[in-house]
């Protein structure tokens, strides 16, 4: 092999791939943490029914309230029910709705901003009425419109999209108000590209990192509010196990069997720990100036 | 000055409108019939048609919010659905453990939080930075009520140091007030402390990398002086800001808190009335609250030209 001057570097063209994923390790360890853990709780979620999991909601009272050991790692329930399997299992709703109110938000959220933020004439009343949404809480919003209908999956990700959806949409129409003074916008225009053109094909494409790290912090925000929902009981319905629902039936047994409520929030706080770690990591790399005035 | 506020409360009231018609339309709409679960399991059609005339429910829909917005305009909150109170009633004796705990939630939370923050960023990339920052995402990502059993567990079952839940009134003694409001403020505080900590690391660290920070320290100024009488001031808006932001989070958490704590607040009066279907308390609770966080705001809008003095109104 020729001898190749020592340049005290290589290029990033020039690197191998596993060089290339340890420089990524080595420059934004927050990310690729929060971005392994999360995968890992997404492996758990997929391969549930292999991970040595029972029926999560098979009763067996004749192993009530048992500590952690051999036989049931995270020890039973009140009904004998495997709080390993319910926990594994409880990861499944919790990361599913999390996804869902991301992505649905993210969508919601980019639609009603670009429209917002180029049509001039529907600025005002669009964000006015985003105002109004925001000006509620988003705790009562969620609880308010899931209590009020059936308790169910599907409402519960309606519940959570409502509040969450006006930022994504600010967020988008502050972007939106920035570029659309920007030249290449006049010269598309001069061209002849109409509305939908003009949106999609020139505004939309610099608008997807910060909402991709906007989505991340939708997601974190789902999977809690998601969890204190069931808590409250204006959750997932009681009889498909959610980390929520688990730590809400396991609440008076603090004295007897703390276990019960130890180790579903455990998985949540993880979870959403992953995903917030990945959302700021997301963040330096992509763009730091206009996410973080943003958020 | 004057004029800028004035504006400001009328700009408050059509979105206070939105919020109203918003949330009367959202608990009608919804299926769920009120009339039908006071009567009970085994009502007949003809004493459910009753108890909704006796609500008011029969009506159309426009005619019961022109009532409903007549009766706001006169103060009146309506009676709730099922025990026939009035909502301001029921409101005005849950009002004083929800103000306790925000108070107090508040206080430790921003008394602890921004000096974290303004000596994380003064030792910026030290191990008190790192430790702060951990904190901030670590604190944040934390269940709130997930944070309340662990300290229930740690100090009230184990360590029998606090008692396990309820309110007492300070009225009634001020020693049992605090060891009660303990474990909720520092559940509830702790979370609210990681956002703002972080903030105001993230606030303070843009300031002091100023041109005018680095003249300061070259003429010779005092750290502190210059961190404390130059730099703070400077960083104050987004903080103050985040403060105001972050009541929202509060008044989730309130909920939450009131409930893993048993504190007999307006959070617990919600999620029972949202159980129970009871219209006109969820209205009354979802409006006091919007209201009491677009005042919040605009109070922290106001604040901002104590610290700017460019900005003025």
């Amino acid at each position: 092999m020729e001898m190749q001057e020592d340049r005290g570097f290589i290029p990033y063209e020039e690197m191998t791939w596993p060089q290339k994923l340890r420089r990524c390790i080595r420059r934004n360890p927050t990310m690729v943490a929060g971005g392994l853990l999360l995968a890992v709780m997404a492996a758990l979620a997929m391969c549930a029914p292999y991970l040595h999991t029972v029926n999560p909601v098979e009763m067996n009272p004749v192993e009530r309230l048992r500590a952690p050991g051999a036989g049931h790692w995270f020890g039973t329930d009140m009904y004998g029910r495997d709080s390993y399997s319910r926990v594994i299992y409880g990861s499944r709703i919790s990361l599913l709705v999390g996804l869902v109110v991301a992505v649905l938000t993210s969508a919601i959220g980019l639609t009603i901003g670009l429209i917002s933020g180029f049509v001039r004439k529907l600025d005002n009343p669009i964000m006015r009425v985003m105002d109004g949404i925001m000006a509620l809480p988003d705790l009562l919003l969620a609880m308010s419109f899931v209590a009020l209908t059936k308790a169910s999956v599907g409402n519960v990700i309606v519940a959570l999209v409502i509040p969450q959806t006006p930022r994504v949409a600010r967020l988008v129409r502050s972007i939106v108000l920035v570029l659309r003074e920007q030249p290449f916008m006049e010269s598309a225009m001069a061209m002849g590209a109409r509305l939908p053109r003009l949106l999609v094909r020139h505004l939309l494409p610099n608008t997807i990192a910060p909402l991709v790290v906007q989505g991340t912090y939708v997601m974190a925000s789902a999977v809690l509010i998601e969890a204190g929902l069931s808590f409250l009981g204006a959750g997932t319905p009681p009889e498909i196990p959610s980390w929520g629902n688990i730590m809400a039936e396991a609440r008076s047994y603090v004295r007897v069997a703390f276990w019960l409520l130890l180790f579903p929030g455990l998985f949540l706080a993880a979870t959403v720990l992953s995903i917030n770690m990945l959302g700021d990591g997301l963040r330096d790399l992509l763009d730091p100036r206009i996410a973080r005035r943003m958020r | 000055m004057l004029a800028y506020i004035v504006r400001r409360i009328l700009a408050m009231l059509p979105v206070m409108g939105i919020v109203v018609v918003f949330v009367f339309l959202l608990v009608r709409i919804a299926p769920g019939d009120p009339a039908a679960i006071i009567a009970g399991d085994y009502a007949t059609p003809e004493n459910i048609q009753k108890i909704r005339v006796g609500l008011g429910l029969d009506k159309p829909i426009h005619v019961q919010f022109g009532i409903y917005v007549m009766n706001l305009i006169r103060g009146d909150l309506g009676r709730s659905l099922h025990s026939r109170l009035p909502v301001r009633q029921l409101i005005e004796q849950r009002l004083e453990p929800t103000v306790a705990l925000a108070v107090s939630t508040l206080t430790f939370a921003i008394c602890l939080a921004i000096p974290l923050g303004i000596l994380a960023a003064w030792r910026a990339g030290s191990l008190i930075d790192r430790a702060v920052m951990v904190f901030a995402v670590g604190g944040f990502s934390i269940p709130v009520f997930w944070l309340g059993f662990l300290l229930i567990y740690a100090f009230s079952v184990k360590l029998d140091m606090l008692p396990v839940q309820g309110y007492v009134s300070f009225r009634q003694g001020f020693l049992p007030f605090i060891r009660h409001l303990i474990l909720p403020t520092v559940t509830l505080g702790l979370v609210y402390m990681a956002l703002l900590a972080r903030i105001t690391r993230a606030s303070v660290q843009e300031v002091l990398q100023s041109d005018y920070i680095r003249t300061a320290n070259a003429k010779g100024v005092h750290p502190i002086t210059v961190l404390f009488v130059h730099a703070l001031k400077n960083a104050a808006v987004p903080v103050v800001t985040t403060i105001g932001v972050g009541f929202a989070l509060l008044i989730g958490g309130v909920v939450i808190t009131e409930s893993v704590f048993a504190l007999p607040g307006l959070g617990r009066l919600t999620v029972d009335a949202v159980l129970q279907r009871d219209y006109s308390i969820i209205q009354g609770v979802t409006l006091i609250f919007s209201f009491v966080y677009a005042l919040v705001n605009l109070v922290v809008d106001l604040s901002y030209t104590l610290f700017d003095p460019r900005i003025r109104y």
